[in-house]
């Protein structure tokens, strides 16, 4: 038995947790996660040990990622409409309060984005710093 | 001589390989905004119908999904006899992932037959009332079914020329990524189509 044998039986592993996911009908959304985690783990296996991707130079790694990056920018350009049904009953409600609520809630809003942006700034300048 | 080649290049691998890289990256494209596609038109209808019971139609579709797994360790194992020069066990292994290959369409058209015949689901109407089910079920599995068809024509050409010395090393290998590659759509296609229509 050789790596390709394990990355075989993985791969048959992964599937029959999938599979049991659908016997025992859990939520879509916990599904749809798990899933998805599950394929990605098993496409990563695929790419690296299959298809040689994990010994081949970096350089083709960057050359085969970045029309994926673009592709997942692309796709984020959806989100806004694919939101906006949730939005609409929110906006609403929020224009419909008086002025110093408006105010409080975009408050609000400004104090709970500062830590992620924070964490994406230091994530950032670190990168940078590499 | 491949090896003079290969440490010429930028990326360290021979042009065959490279080529068949990026058209696979191009395909990949193409499948995801399928599947990206399928999920948001599914999220943006009321009743989008799950009809595939667990038994039989899932475990259907699982037994297809070890069918096409195993073909990849099987092609794995021609790339590797062929890097070894030996070309008895590369047609060999070639014949046993085509075999898998074909299973692989054989059983999918099987489970079509029974959708369009004993269900009623076609790509233009379905007892659902939902046409956009079938127009992407069909669409999305027939465009990977041709690929797996494609692909074990493909697998042939290259099996017909290797005990001549006609194909390379690279070749088979290019040939073995193209496969691979169809393997990796079905892992997408398999939760997102399948599992996540299972009846509750």
């Amino acid at each position: 038995m050789n790596i390709f044998h394990a990355v075989w039986i993985f791969l048959l592993s992964l599937t029959a947790v999938e599979v049991l996911l659908a016997y025992v009908n859990a939520s879509p959304a916990l599904m749809l996660a798990a899933l998805l985690g599950l394929s990605g783990l098993k496409a990563v296996a695929i790419i690296a040990w299959f298809m040689h991707l994990k010994f081949e130079h970096r350089l083709l790694r960057w050359v085969l990622f970045s029309p994926l990056l673009v592709l997942i920018l692309a796709l984020l350009a959806l989100l806004p409409d694919a939101a906006r049904a949730q939005c609409v009953m929110c906006k609403r409600t929020a224009e419909a309060q008086n002025a110093e609520r408006r105010e409080a809630l975009n408050r609000g809003i400004a104090l709970m984005a500062a830590p992620p942006m924070f964490v994406l700034a230091a994530i950032l300048f670190r990168a940078r710093r590499r | 001589m491949t090896r003079e080649i290969a440490s010429s290049s930028p990326f360290g691998i021979g042009s065959k390989k490279f080529g068949m890289w990026l058209f696979v990256i191009s395909d990949a494209l193409t499948f995801a905004t399928l599947l990206v596609c399928y999920t948001y038109l599914r999220m943006g209808s009321t009743g989008w119908p799950k009809p595939f019971a667990f038994s039989p139609s899932i475990l259907f579709s699982t037994g297809m999904t070890l069918v096409l797994l195993s073909s990849s360790l099987t092609m794995v194992k021609a790339v590797h006899a062929r890097q070894q020069g030996q070309r008895g066990q590369t047609v060999r292994w070639l014949g046993a992932t085509m075999l898998l290959g074909a299973a692989f369409v054989g059983l999918h058209l099987t489970e079509w037959m029974h959708l369009i015949r004993a269900e009623g689901v076609t790509p233009w109407a379905n007892p659902w009332n939902q046409p956009l089910f079938g127009a992407t079920f069909f669409g999305i599995t027939g465009l990977h079914m041709l690929h797996v068809t494609a692909g074990v024509i493909y697998l042939g050409v290259i099996a017909a020329g290797v005990p001549r010395g006609k194909w390379s090393a690279e070749d088979v290998e290019a040939a073995g990524l193209y496969w691979h590659f169809v393997d990796l759509v079905w892992m997408f296609v398999f939760p997102l189509i399948y599992l996540m229509s299972v009846k509750s």
